[in-house]
């Protein structure tokens, strides 16, 4: 678990510091305010910042855009230009300096950085190899338009792994060190809901564990309290169907979008042990009368898996459930707000406000705005 | 109880204890024509039980809002009764109490005026805007919110009234707003048994200005004191 957040020239945040998270973390803030850049650092640092799940990020933003409007191209795709947009201010950091931080705020041999360094290829005789290139070597007449840029992956003060910006996804894919991908068993449920073939992966996982499929099903109870079994069915198990006691059987779709989030979440919930969930938007078609009881399920299940929880939401509802459903639970739950600094020190930039139990009850209670 | 929606938000708001103040602070702003949000409303008093003993709370949210440029909130001003030193707080206590979270935010504390009616306003080292802090009576003495009504009560045959109340309270034969002699409530008692004797008996501070006949506010809103608050208010709020 994470005791609390450092995030360092990454996208949105200059300097973002939470001083303390909980098991249970509910992020509000308004558009723009870095509440999904605060889900992908997350997702990044228990990725170990894998440039496969870098890359992902970026196409799942667009930011590939160059790459898709040139289809034709022969030569392979250069991802210079799509990681730029991951540094804080659209631009690389100077060579070797002022990278990306992820991790606690407390622990800072823990973080996981990403600093960028100028490389050339040495060739001779007996093999090729990459040199990082220092800055006096640079400053010399050596122009940077030779060099290959790198991002150099560290964690716990130690080198992890290093990729080339200069080559396509794939070919770093290849060249990464075994287990360099893994440290965090981490599971995402995003607005959009989840693919067929990842609900097929995390169904499948809980068909290993029987207990889970019974807590699967008395989630999906919180809608419809009449079900009594989940099957998943189709060609690539694509159909999530729920089954009756009269032999009724009724696709989990036709229960509405809010059934679907759920299942995703209880899904993904159960798939996170010993690890993190995140779920932008918890409130998803989620109507607000349920939503307390999804709130209970939640923290119940993250303390008896061990998982640490981060959600986003815009609905006051959802805070106020999300505080109903702290007070019966003795987990440290946390909201936290991001908003944007009005000080003359750091104007403009990223702030997160964090609100305790204590906290939250007074703002609830009292009506206070906290969106 | 579930809790309600929040409020919207306001530019401007000015943190009060309890009703009574909602009551007698809003149609002060109305009458003045100045926009102005006045917090907490009845909903949020009900609930946390009201009274001074929030705003300690109360007020650090309020705070961060106003250090949080996505968020509405501009201006604030907190009001409060000073109260009655050794019984209730007292303008000392009082002070200290919420210049607290003043300072915790970066404002400079100044020390509180010499002369009575001038209010405070409070500046912030890193550019956040100004607080307003004005303790009832008059940001110098012991007393509340019913003690500068006293003082602003029209010349006349209301004056008269108030001056006949504060008779009868004094040949009452046994005086229950007052355990053991200590005299913290008596204006309150004072003002609400004048009240008692109003065209519309059994009101709330409300009635103390009437917005369809001005001749009839109950209150002078041009005396010294209501024209001292209202220069506070200006200060804070533009």
């Amino acid at each position: 678990m994470l005791d609390s957040l450092y995030i360092k020239h990454f996208r949105l945040f200059k300097e973002l510091k939470i001083e303390q998270l909980g098991r249970l973390n509910l992020i509000v803030g308004k558009n723009n305010s870095g509440k999904s850049c605060l889900l992908e650092a997350l997702y990044i640092y228990a990725k170990n910042a894998s440039p496969r799940i870098l890359y992902e990020l970026i196409e799942e933003r667009g930011e590939n855009w160059e790459e898709i409007m040139q289809p034709e191209k022969k030569e392979p795709a250069i991802l210079e230009t799509p990681f730029c947009p991951i540094f804080h201010g659209y631009q690389f950091p100077e060579l070797g300096r002022d990278g990306i931080e992820i991790g606690s705020l407390k622990e800072i041999k823990k973080r996981l950085k990403l600093h960028i360094y100028a490389y050339r290829t040495i060739e001779n005789e007996d093999e090729r190899r990459l040199v990082r290139i220092n800055e006096q070597q640079l400053s010399d007449d050596n122009p940077l338009n030779d060099a290959d840029l790198v991002i150099e992956v560290e964690q716990g003060g130690e080198f992890k792994f290093r990729f080339s910006l200069t080559d396509s996804p794939k070919a770093n894919r290849w060249r990464l060190p075994k287990n360099a991908e893994t440290k965090l068993n981490v599971r995402f449920v995003p607005t959009k809901q989840l693919t067929d073939d990842t609900v097929a992966e995390l169904w499948d996982r809980i068909l290993l564990s029987p207990s889970l499929e019974e807590e699967v099903k008395n989630g999906l109870r919180l809608i419809d309290n009449s079900i009594q079994k989940i099957v998943v069915v189709g060609r690539r198990r694509e159909i999530p169907m729920l089954i009756y006691d009269n032999k009724k059987q009724l696709p989990l779709k036709s229960l509405g979008d809010g059934a679907t989030h759920l299942f995703h979440i209880i899904l993904a919930l159960v798939n996170a042990r010993n690890g993190f969930l995140l779920i932008d938007e918890f409130e998803n078609g989620l109507h607000y009368t349920i939503q307390p009881q999804v709130w209970d399920f939640v923290f119940k299940f993250a303390t008896h898996l061990n998982v640490q929880v981060f959600a986003t939401t815009h609905s006051w509802d959802c805070i106020t459930a999300f505080q109903t459903a702290s007070l019966n639970s003795q987990e440290e739950a946390i909201l936290f707000r991001l908003g944007r600094s009005a000080r003359k020190s750091n104007q403009g930039e990223v702030i997160a406000t964090t609100y305790d139990k204590q906290r939250m009850q007074t703002v609830t209670q009292a009506e206070l705005e906290v969106r | 109880m579930t809790p309600g929606k929040p409020k919207e938000e306001a530019k401007a708001t000015l943190l009060v204890e309890g009703r009574c103040d909602v009551d007698f602070f809003s149609r002060l702003c109305r009458l003045w024509n100045l926009n102005i949000s006045i917090l907490p409303p009845d909903q949020c008093g009900q609930v946390l039980g009201g009274g001074v003993s929030k705003m300690p709370t109360i007020l650090p949210e309020l705070l961060d809002n106003l250090a949080d440029e996505n968020q509405t909130l501009q201006k604030l001003g907190i009001v409060a009764d000073a109260d009655h030193t050794g019984i209730s707080g007292g303008f000392s206590e009082r002070w200290k109490q919420l210049t607290l979270p003043l300072e915790d935010a970066g404002y400079v504390i100044t020390p509180p005026p010499t002369q009575a009616y001038e209010g405070s306003v409070f500046q912030n080292d890193d550019g956040l805007p100004d607080v307003g802090l004005w303790l009832l009576p008059n940001h110098k003495d012991d007393g509340m919110l019913e003690d500068l009504v006293k003082q602003t009560v029209r010349e006349g045959q209301q004056r008269d009234l108030l001056d006949k109340a504060t008779h009868c309270l004094n040949e009452l034969p046994v005086q229950l707003f007052e355990p053991e002699g200590r005299h913290h409530r008596r204006s309150k008692a004072t003002i609400y048994t004048w009240l008692a004797w109003q065209e519309k008996p059994g009101r709330d501070l409300r009635i103390l200005l009437d917005f369809k006949k001005p001749e009839k506010h109950l209150i002078d809103t041009n005396s010294p004191e209501i024209s001292a608050f209202k220069n506070w208010l200006n200060r804070v709020f533009t």
